[in-house]
């Protein structure tokens, strides 16, 4: 055996304990083995020896005691009975401790279930490699394909001529990548080539060549995109989710390389994105295709894909490491500002003024393109508010318990302080008892927190496919959790451990009876007072929401949705062409009439109340034009019927369009009221179109 | 007996620390040599050697193993440590400052 030293000591004293302890008697006994032999030969009788031996040592108990406490494990022995102590209190009195349990997992769960969704949706980062020195330019959810100019002269969407530019003028992005902008409102239509499976309609975005690389992600089957893939005439191709890979395919890896029909167009199949990648952005409806660029021209029919005066893009891009966001802004925006100057809008565009205010903002860029985050946050805001109210009440509420619980046992308290226990003592007993709760609570909490989070996301994405948050509590939440348990176990532990430490053992040994003092009730009263108000907001608060909830569904929007279906048609998706149109509908219509049931058919761009629609600049005919905008739906002749809805003045059949949406229907309104027979066919609409949700 | 004072412990430690410096030796001897060297003088109870040991041992000043005594008996014995060593050093140092101030001072009319 060789030398051990401190460091095994101490190791060896807290998990071979029993051991170590043996030990100690062994080195102890031979010690007064030694004595007595000593003492034996010096002449005493063996009883003699025996008893000065004894006498010379010391008491064996005290001072095995002692050089257990140089061990350094005493606090965790008193910190193990402590617990034990406590567990046995909780056990005797089930009601109460199922009760706080309860309440605090309540109050743990909903905030850990709201945090699980703040997490992921306003601190989250995609999972990518090193997402810090990712960036993002522009800071607008501004979508989805706008050949106007930006009124505030924030830019956030850009042209292909833009970012090819940057790409080649700003070397402090290692890598700069772009991506369409409003994919989830042009879904293409896919279908297998030498299968049997149906033409499904998916969502599918196009994006640069560099794309994956500069995300840094690596494919889990196959090969992602290179940049020669997003050259004009490169053979096209496709790589697919991960999830649809699964969903859709089993995870079959011999399908790389097959053919898949997108609309109408054949494209090869090369790889799978990586597990967990949603794509660049929180959405309901991430993407199951990705596609180069270049190749939105032939499968999407878009014209504007190297149309300077179009801007479609999002820009991320990963800078070198040290590089200075500042002057890099500076510089992008100068760049930007330069060379939209050259662009037609901005020539004919009347705000002197705006070439100047052009401007990009660097935004972090590794959560990505943070729309959701944008129209959540102050929602989510506001559920934490409310969940943290929630855990306040929950806490007031088990520290009047735990405070009436310490008034019963103040006899038991008086007993143990006149038996010599230490104030501390007495205190970290209570504590103990108060976090050992909170942390069943905590442990309650956690599942609640699971099927709380389960449940609100499948509010937040009804109807969508996959959700890309897990409810599962990650590491940061589990931490929250714990963190919060803790903080409450030590709120309400000490007051009532307070008021123990307090106690006059001679008083409460005296009366006999649990008494109350004046301290006691004070602070019962104001936590009930506490309790009350806290209540209060959240029932005023709720009250408010019920009353919003009950204005938003009186709402009159002048449509009628009862026995109306909608149905989605893409017609590019399936091959026709601009020409083929007109005809198209009249089949849709002709064909629909057949049906017995079907008394209307009304075929619109954009049906009432989806979010998407598209606005340009109009101007009446003999007028000068004012640089007026309104928005417009491109209907048939039964559009008004089928929706519910009827035409004000004039004549609502064989109209091309109609005016919608919020502040745009102003602009309808007024136009009609200016002119005393309204004169739709007159209107001429701008050059510039701006498209926006 | 409870714990020995502050300046007992201190003294005690020094004391251990010194007679280890000569050779690796166990819990009993070391008791025996303490008192025979001072002359019967310091009689340290045997007992609070061993918290003592334990606490030095702690510090990673000592270190111990079990091995056979001369008469064939399994026992604990101690070592200095290079850090012992040095701790020695500092604390006969210290005292023989304090001892030489005390000295002093009773000696000054």
């Amino acid at each position: 055996m060789s030398w051990t030293n401190g460091m095994w000591l101490r190791w060896r004293s807290l998990f071979q304990r029993e051991q170590v302890s043996r030990e100690l008697d062994r080195e102890i006994q031979f010690h007064l083995d030694q004595q007595i032999a000593e003492n034996f030969n010096l002449g005493m009788s063996p009883a003699d020896a025996r008893s000065a031996a004894m006498h010379t040592f010391g008491n064996p108990t005290v001072l095995k005691e002692e050089a257990r406490e140089a061990w350094g494990w005493m606090w965790l022995e008193q910190l193990l009975h402590d617990v034990r102590y406590a567990l046995r209190q909780l056990r005797k009195t089930p009601g109460f401790t199922v009760t706080a349990a309860l309440t605090l997992a309540l109050g743990i769960g909903v905030n850990a279930a709201i945090f699980t969704l703040v997490h992921a949706v306003m601190m989250g980062t995609l999972p990518l490699t090193d997402p810090k020195s990712l960036i993002r330019l522009g800071d607008t959810s501004d979508c989805c394909v706008n050949s106007g100019t930006s009124e505030n002269g924030d830019y956030s969407l850009f042209s292909t001529e833009i970012y090819q530019r940057l790409k080649n003028y700003v070397p402090e992005f290692e890598k700069l990548a772009a991506m369409q902008a409003g994919f989830p409102f042009r879904p293409v239509v896919a279908r297998r080539d030498g299968t049997q499976e149906n033409a499904r309609s998916v969502m599918a975005e196009f994006v640069s060549g560099n794309y994956f690389e500069t995300f840094g992600l690596k494919p889990a089957a196959g090969r992602l995109f290179f940049d020669s893939d997003d050259v004009k005439g490169a053979p096209m191709v496709a790589v697919i989710s991960y999830t649809a890979w699964k969903r859709d395919y089993a995870a079959d890896r011999s399908m790389i390389g097959s053919t898949f029909w997108i609309n109408t167009k054949a494209v090869t199949l090369v790889g799978v994105a990586p597990e967990g990648f949603f794509g660049d952005r929180l959405s309901t409806s991430p993407p199951d295709f990705y596609f180069p660029l270049e190749t939105h021209t032939v499968i999407s029919n878009a014209a504007y894909v190297h149309d300077p005066d179009t801007s479609w893009l999002y820009i991320i891009g990963r800078v070198k490491p040290g590089t200075h966001l500042t002057p890099l802004q500076d510089k992008v925006s100068s760049l930007v500002r330069q060379w939209l100057k050259e662009t037609r809008i901005f020539a004919v565009e009347k705000d002197k003024s705006l070439p100047e205010k052009t401007h990009v903002v660097l935004t972090p860029g590794g959560a990505g393109i943070q729309d959701l985050r944008e129209q959540y946050e102050s929602n989510l805001r506001l559920l934490m508010g409310a969940s943290a109210l929630v855990l306040l009440i929950a806490c007031a509420n088990i520290a009047n318990l735990l405070l009436v619980r310490g008034m019963r046992r103040k006899i038991e308290m008086s007993v143990r302080t006149a038996l010599g226990a230490a104030r501390s003592r007495i205190v970290r007993q209570f504590l103990t008892e108060s976090i050992v709760l909170a942390g069943f609570g905590g442990i309650v909490g956690i599942a609640v927190a699971y099927s709380g989070a389960r449940l609100l996301l499948r509010l937040a994405f009804s109807g969508a496919p996959t959700i890309p948050i897990d409810p599962r509590p990650s590491l940061a939440v589990l931490g929250f959790a714990f963190a919060l348990s803790l903080l409450t176990g030590i709120l309400f532990g000490i007051a009532p451990a307070w008021m123990a430490s307090q106690t006059n053992p001679a008083d409460a040994l005296k009366s006999g009876v649990r008494g109350t003092t004046v301290g006691a009730s004070v602070l019962q009263k104001s936590l009930v007072v506490l309790q009350a108000a806290l209540s209060l907001v959240l029932l005023v608060g709720a009250g408010l929401f019920v009353q919003s909830m009950t204005k938003l569904q009186a709402t009159q929007l002048k449509l009628d949705s009862r026995n109306r279906y909608i149905a989605h048609i893409n017609p590019q998706g399936a091959g026709y062409l601009p020409h083929d149109l007109e005809a198209l509908y009249r089949t849709i219509e002709q064909r629909f009439h057949e049906l017995p049931a079907v008394s209307n058919v009304g075929i619109c761009n954009y049906t009432p109340m989806e979010e998407n629609n598209w606005s340009n600049g109009v101007q009446v005919q003999g007028q000068p034009y004012t640089g007026r905008g309104a928005s417009f739906i491109k209907a048939n002749a039964e559009y008004f019927d089928s929706v519910g809805t009827h035409v004000v003045m004039g004549r609502g059949r064989r109209i091309l369009s109609a005016c919608s949406g919020g502040s745009q229907r102003n602009v309808c309104e007024r136009l009609s009221s200016q002119r005393r027979k309204p004169a739709w066919a007159s209107l001429r609409f701008a050059e510039s179109s701006r498209r926006q949700r | 007996m409870g714990k020995p004072s502050d300046l007992v412990q201190g003294t005690l430690d020094l004391l251990i620390l010194r007679v280890l410096s000569l050779k690796p030796q166990h819990g009993w001897a070391i008791a025996k040599r303490i008192q025979q060297v001072s002359g019967e003088v310091l009689q340290v109870q045997q007992g609070s050697l061993y918290p003592a040991l334990h606490r030095l041992e702690q510090k990673r000043w000592i270190k111990s193993k079990w091995a056979e005594t001369e008469t064939g008996r399994e026992a604990k014995f101690y070592l200095l440590t290079p850090a012992g060593k040095a701790q020695l050093e500092i604390e006969a140092t210290s005292w023989n400052r304090l001892s030489a101030a005390i000295k002093l001072v009773l000696e000054t009319e």
